[in-house]
Parts: C-alpha cells; structure tokens; sequence
C-alpha cells in the first residue's frame, strides 16, 4: 500500500514537470477509478471515453493546483471527471427549471430483484432515464450528495433536484416491477 | 452527504463492479494528442524549459554580459569622441609647418614643444590663467586659413565645431577636455625645456 502511494508520489512529481511517462503512468493508476465514475455519467462506452480524455487533460494542465492537504488526489480526480460528465450532460440537455416539488416521492424499489440484477441491467436501467434526471439519480444516490449540493453543481433550484430524483425513483421502480414481475 | 437508502446502497455496490471497457490506450492517445497540442512536453517542468531556475540564472547571466559589452562599447565611443573634438583645437595651435596629429599622445609632446617654440613668454607667466593653457582654443585666423587640408577627418571635425569661440565661451567648455591632463602638464614641460636650452 505503502508502496503505491509512493509511487503515486513519484508519478505527480513528474507529471509536475510535465513528464508524458509520468503522465502515462497516472492516468493508468487512475484508469479504473475514473472510469467507473464516468460510465455513470454517459449513455455508452464512446461517451465515457469522451469524459475521460477531456477530464484527464483537466487533470495534467491543473495537476499544480493541486493540494495534498486539502484532499487526497482520489477525491481531486473524481471531482473532475465528475464535473466533466456533469458537462458532458448538460450538453446534450438542459437542466429545466420549471419543475419544482418540496418533499421527494419514494416509491418502493424491490431490493431482492436489485440484488438479481446484473450491475450492467442496472446501469442500462439509469442510462434510459432523462439526462437531467439520469445526473441527479446518480449524483444523489450513487455519489451521494444531497439536494443542495446538486442544486450548486448544475445550477438548479433544490426543488427541482428533487422533482428529478422522484422522478428516477418512479421510473426505476416500473421498470423493475417490469422485469421482474 | 445524504443518507443512502437500501436500494441506493446495492445499486452503488452493483455500479462498482461495472466492467470497465478495454479502451485505456485508445482514451490515452487522445490525451497524448491534446497534450502535445496544450502543453508540449518539456515546456512546463522545473529544469526543463527557460521558465525553470537555472534558464533563468543563464539568462540574467547573459543579459548582464551584454548590458556590460554594450555600456563598454558606449564609453570607450564617448571617450573617442571626446578626444576627435578636443584634437582639432590642438591641432590648430599648431604652427603651419608642422603635420596634424590625430592620436592624443603625441599631441601632448608636440603641444609642449609647440608651447616652447612658439610663445614660451605667453605662456610663463600666466599660471593661473585658464585661457592661456590653452591658446589653441582661442582659434586663430591665420591657423585656420593657411593649413592645407591635410587630414580630412579633422577638417570634418573641425568644421562641426563653432569655428570661432569668444573666450568666455571657451573657458566654460575647458571641463570637457581630456580627462587626466591638468595645467601642471603644460606648465612643468616648458620650464623644463627651458632650463634644458
């Protein structure tokens, strides 16, 4: 472990001096990690590949931003690719502010049928959701943000983040109900 | 941070697990492209482009030697200047038999023994006297009549002088002479030849 975090070190010091090994061998440290983080945010692989590359170039111009005692550069990287797919959505629709509910909806979703389900069912599942509703689910429920957070990120009213998340719920749930009923 | 639900927490676990597309190399590419592009390698690291410490050392280092070679070369300039405008007023106390001299250390000897030759009682008893160290200064017309155009450098020079100076004028510009010749030196070699003869 010990090890790893040394050459995680050894890798931001030269991609400090702008190494393109050293950048290499970061981005490949951080491939899964972020990549697991971007397929949340896109509808296929060719999007993810999207986020990635431009997140990753974020990464190496900013890389002296960085500030090991303000967060570990896990949590540095994943806010980028987070804030990448973010972009990457609102691209593609933009975040409506004439929907705003007070108290979120939370229809029963069945657990069982969930633990059934293959993580690429359930990935589909998400990716069928509208892309504005698509990032608050993920945002909220997998990252795990709340309302205000998310209304900060993209720019929208906490009400109309939790009309899109009762709207995930409703939907997820039909579409589970669905399959497995 | 919110408080994940059952079902968040086994789609999150299930999320985790996705299986990652083989595309590492072909997103690398990419990068390495718009990198190339945004940041060429070399270009921002310590010690590997003139941002870094040591160009910039190297740097002042030859901006200092230049400042030097440039403020060299403008003094010894000034100072050459100086001694072509002073030559001409020398030259001219000259008798007419006698060749121009254009370097300043010869010029000192012939103006001593000009001194001596030519008016050794103008020049005794006034020591203190600014205008009568230099007589050549007071242009003469006989001088600058009668000398044939020998040297035409000194002809230009002379030509960009006021031609003749009242002597109030002249004893305001004595400062401007040749650094390092005082009145002791035009003084001390005329009694010295006299007492020689």
């Amino acid at each position: 472990m010990q090890t790893v975090e040394q050459d995680i070190e050894l890798l931001l010091s030269g991609c400090l001096a702008n190494n393109r090994k050293a950048q290499e061998g970061l981005y490949r440290q951080f491939y899964g990690f972020a990549m697991t983080i971007a397929l949340r945010y896109s509808r296929d692989e060719h999007d993810a590949a999207d986020i990635m590359s431009h997140a990753f170039v974020k990464v190496f111009k900013s890389i002296k931003s960085f500030d090991p005692t303000k967060g570990s550069l896990h949590a540095w990287i994943k806010r980028i690719v987070v804030n990448e797919g973010l972009d990457h959505i609102k691209t593609r629709n933009r975040f409506s502010e004439n929907v705003e509910v007070e108290t979120v909806a939370e229809p029963e979703i069945n657990n069982s049928a969930l633990e059934q389900m293959g993580a690429e069912e359930i990935m589909n599942l998400i990716k069928k959701l509208p892309p504005a509703t698509h990032a608050v689910f993920v945002l909220y429920a997998v990252e795990g943000y709340n309302h205000r957070e998310i209304s900060e990120q993209l720019g929208i009213s906490e009400g109309t983040s939790k009309w899109h998340l009762s709207e995930a719920r409703k939907t997820l749930q039909k579409q589970v109900q669905h399959l497995y009923n | 941070m919110n408080q994940k639900k059952a079902y968040e927490q086994i789609i999150t676990g299930k999320l985790e697990a996705l299986p990652l597309p083989d595309l590492a190399d072909a997103i690398w590419a990419r990068i390495e492209t718009q990198l190339d592009i945004d940041m060429p390698e070399g270009d921002g690291g310590p010690g590997s482009g003139p941002s870094s410490g040591g160009g910039w050392i190297g740097g002042a280092g030859l901006f200092v030697f230049v400042a030097a070679l440039i403020t060299i070369f403008l003094l010894s300039k000034n100072k050459n200047k100086e001694n072509s405008l002073v030559l001409p007023n020398r030259t001219q106390q000259q008798a007419p038999a006698t060749t121009p001299v254009i370097n300043s250390g010869p010029l000192i000897d012939n103006t001593r023994r000009e001194v001596q030759t030519s008016a050794p009682a103008r020049v005794q008893p006034k020591n203190d006297s600014t205008t009568s160290d230099f007589p050549g200064l007071m242009p003469s017309p006989d001088i600058t009549g009668n000398n044939p155009p020998s040297d035409s450098v000194q002809q230009a020079t002379a030509i960009q002088l006021p031609p003749f100076l009242p002597a109030d004028t002249v004893v305001k510009k004595r400062p401007r002479g040749v650094q390092g010749i005082t009145d002791n030196d035009y003084r001390i070699v005329p009694k010295k030849d006299s007492t020689n003869n």
